[in-house]
């Protein structure tokens, strides 16, 4: 079926209304603007303040970093010091007291319990000499052992005991002796722990040669022996505040 | 040949409509690809940013220039945590250097070798005469450039030990006492390495029935340690 509008154009009722060229156009214009107005603004302003804000705070970190290097280079300065410091206290911290262990020893030698048996001892040669460290062993235990030195004593000594008439000379050589290692190994020089002394005084004895000096009447009894110290290394601090000799002759 | 406008013109209004639509969309999408092109360059800002951008517009992968901006924050807040520990980094090294300078102190100088003699010539003279007789016949100084028995590379570049080999004669109580003045010494640090105790001539006194000895030759190998180092 076909309809056909007889009226006249003036009395024709009007299309809708807007034209589509007009709404495709206004339409393409809008969408346009929203996007380029988007892209303005991010590419002209939000890019370059953020641009401006990076670099300032670049500016900012630059600044940090130079003082942060400046801690690093104190840091760099606490590592040297403290291996330096490492290295100092290790030298200052080697030392092996002797004079007291010296001490100890001639007093043992004069005591009375040496002197009032009947006969006199005296070494004639007495060597000290530190041991080499030997291989170390690694952890804890090379720690530990690193603290210990070892110390070698070596002596000759003499003993000098009254020869009763009658008295058979190796029999009285036997007891004098006897006590000879009786009262060292009793006595505060072998039992100071700070002397480090291990075992028995008597462990490196090796037998001697008695002779009698008849015209004395006495019998001489000569031998050496050889012992270790084992000394715990003190630290610095404790090598500083080291306390002067308590009284005349004694270190 | 009809130009494209003639072209246009000659179709009907909702052709003509369509491809105006087509062009402006087209041209939305490349304005639109560009945008977001640099969205992506913008990236996502920091939480504490206030922005002027909708949310849904923030490019939240790839980072952008938002992104190096955290980063950098990031390195600041590293280097602001170091900084803040500059004054305890101070006082320690401050600490450790006043503690090496005491234990240098204790440590000759290369230049003070003779000091080093007469310190332990003085000591033998200082012997109480109470404890007998002694008296120095010899000092030799011998450096042992190598570090002697210190153990690391630091240690033997920065110190060296020098022994003093010193002869004496006298009694035993003297040269416990010399060896006690020069280990307990608060001016140097000296440490008695070797001693040797020959006796001297053996006697014996028929009046306290005793054996008399001369006076023993004692001699002593005393180390020290001196400094070359810069540190």
């Amino acid at each position: 079926m076909i309809l056909i509008n007889v009226l006249p154009p003036e009395h024709r009722r009007r299309d809708s209304g807007v034209s589509p060229v007009f709404l495709a156009i206004a339409a393409s214009l809008l969408v346009n603007l929203v996007c380029g107005v988007l892209w303005a603004y991010v590419h002209f302003s939000a890019l370059p303040t953020a641009q401006q804000q990076l670099t300032d705070l670049e500016g900012v970190r630059d600044r940090k970093r130079t003082e942060a290097a400046a801690v690093d280079a104190i840091q760099k300065q606490i590592t040297a010091a403290k291996k330096h410091k490492e290295t100092l206290f290790e030298l200052l911290e080697s030392k092996v007291y002797t004079a007291r262990s010296m001490y100890e020893f001639l007093q043992e030698f004069n005591s009375d319990e040496m002197t009032g048996q009947g006969f006199n001892v005296s070494f004639s040669r007495l060597e000290i000499t530190p041991r080499a460290k030997g291989r170390s062993k690694r952890g804890a235990s090379k720690k530990k052992e690193d603290r210990i030195r070892s110390v070698d004593w070596k002596l000759s000594w003499k003993l000098v005991g009254e020869l009763g008439k009658g008295i058979d000379r190796d029999e009285i050589s036997g007891q004098y002796i006897q006590a000879f290692f009786a009262n060292l190994k009793n006595g505060p020089f072998w039992n100071n722990p700070s002397n480090g002394f291990e075992g028995s005084p008597i462990d490196t004895y090796v037998g001697d040669t008695p002779s009698v000096n008849a015209e004395l009447g006495k019998v001489v009894i000569s031998g050496s022996l050889g012992w270790v110290r084992k000394v715990q290394l003190e630290s610095f601090a404790a090598v500083s505040n080291k306390a002067a000799p308590a009284s005349k002759g004694a270190p | 040949m009809a130009s494209p406008l003639d072209s246009l013109a000659a179709l009907s209004k909702v052709q003509q409509a369509l491809i105006i639509a087509g062009i402006g969309l087209v041209s939305a999408l490349v304005l639109y690809w560009m945008a977001s092109k640099d969205l992506t360059e913008l990236g996502e800002p920091p939480e504490d940013f206030v922005t002027s951008l909708p949310e849904f517009l923030i490019v939240k992968e790839g980072g952008g220039l938002w992104g190096t901006y955290r980063q950098v924050e990031t390195e600041i807040v590293n280097y602001n945590t170091k900084i803040a520990q500059k004054d305890s980094k101070e006082q320690e090294l401050s600490i450790l250097q006043r503690e090496i300078e005491i234990a240098k102190r204790r440590l000759p100088e290369e230049k003070a070798k003779g000091k080093m003699r007469a310190l332990l010539d003085g000591y033998a003279s200082k012997v109480d005469p109470g404890f007998g007789v002694i008296d120095l016949q010899s000092t030799q100084i011998s450096s042992r450039k190598s570090g002697g028995s210190r153990r690391g590379k630091a240690a033997k570049e920065e110190y060296y030990s020098v022994e003093y080999k010193v002869n004496l004669v006298g009694t035993l109580s003297a040269l416990i006492a010399y060896i006690n003045a020069i280990e307990k010494s608060e001016d140097r640090f000296m440490v008695v390495e070797r001693v040797t105790v020959a006796p001297g001539n053996v006697g014996f006194d028929v009046e306290t029935n005793a054996p008399t000895y001369g006076l023993h030759s004692i001699s002593m190998s005393i180390i020290t340690y001196v400094y070359q180092g810069d540190a």
